[in-house]
């Protein structure tokens, strides 16, 4: 059986949205910190 | 709810090293479970498809934990009226969304080599697309209205109504026949998983868990440093 593709596809996705998700959440709360 | 938690200035303070903590938690528990999640044995059944468990399982678990805390957090907010039980639910709902996603995207995945589709019409599936819409909605919802009382009060209604499709996402596989498997982890007897996926399960979950504690605490940290300088802006005009 090899079905790595649907493995991939699936930890792929996961870790773009959540590394995405992560980032952008850190980056919202540094920038207000910057400005306080 | 303790006062002093509700308090913004003493979450600020509680918060900071909270959240990296759980950040540095997070990071070295996903490091672990990867590591036994891809060095896992076949299953005799799935092959090594029984890899997209260890990701499925912990996001489905978080995308309804992250709605009970919502409807937790907006009862909380009815009751005691304080601003931080509206923060912490409207700053959930993202992280939320991202995780039924990964549930749904994963299960797809999963399903079609175990199942031969991506997709049936049972409930659980429907129940968890239902998640899906909930937190669309939410989202959508505190994007809609401009007036910030409304825009509470209709957002807590959302979370507290739909905090009733938790108990049917979970027992779904029992009231009705789903292709879905039944509950494996969280039953009255023993896992049915084998012991050898229980390390890699228990460690992703842990991940997602403190990723996911330290995610909402980020954004809550976000709105309240956004509402501190809201009102350090009207003190400076006025």
């Amino acid at each position: 059986m090899e079905y790595g593709v649907y493995i991939w596809l699936a930890y792929g996705f996961a870790a773009f949205a959540l590394v995405g998700l992560t980032f952008s959440s850190i980056a919202a709360m540094k920038k207000l910190e910057g400005k306080k | 709810m303790p006062t002093i938690y509700a308090n913004p200035t003493k979450f600020m303070q509680v918060s900071q090293p909270l959240w990296q903590a759980l950040a540095v938690s997070s990071a070295l528990f996903l490091i672990a479970g990867l590591y036994f999640a891809f060095n896992a044995p076949p299953d005799y059944q799935q092959g090594l498809t029984i890899r997209i468990l260890f990701l499925h399982v912990p996001a489905a678990w978080c995308a309804m934990m992250v709605y009970g805390f919502m409807a937790a957090a907006s009862v909380a907010a009815f009751i005691w009226r304080t601003p931080l039980a509206d923060i912490a639910a409207q700053a959930s709902a993202p992280i939320g969304l991202v995780w039924v996603m990964i549930a749904l995207w994963s299960g797809s995945l999963w399903g079609k080599p175990i199942w031969g589709t991506f997709w049936v019409w049972d409930a659980r599936l429907v129940s968890v697309l239902v998640l899906l819409f909930l937190y669309l909605g939410y989202v959508l919802l505190l994007k809609a209205i401009d007036a910030p009382a409304r825009r509470n009060r209709a957002a807590r209604l959302v979370a507290i109504i739909g905090a009733l499709n938790l108990p049917i996402i979970k027992f779904s596989v029992d009231w009705w026949n789903t292709l879905h498997q039944p509950a494996s982890i969280m039953r009255l007897e023993a896992p049915a998983l084998a012991p050898v996926y229980l390390l890699p399960l228990g460690l992703m979950a842990a991940f997602a868990l403190c990723l996911t504690g330290s995610l909402v605490l980020v954004r809550m940290r976000t709105m309240v440093l956004r509402r501190q300088l809201e009102v350090q802006a009207l003190a400076g005009g006025a």
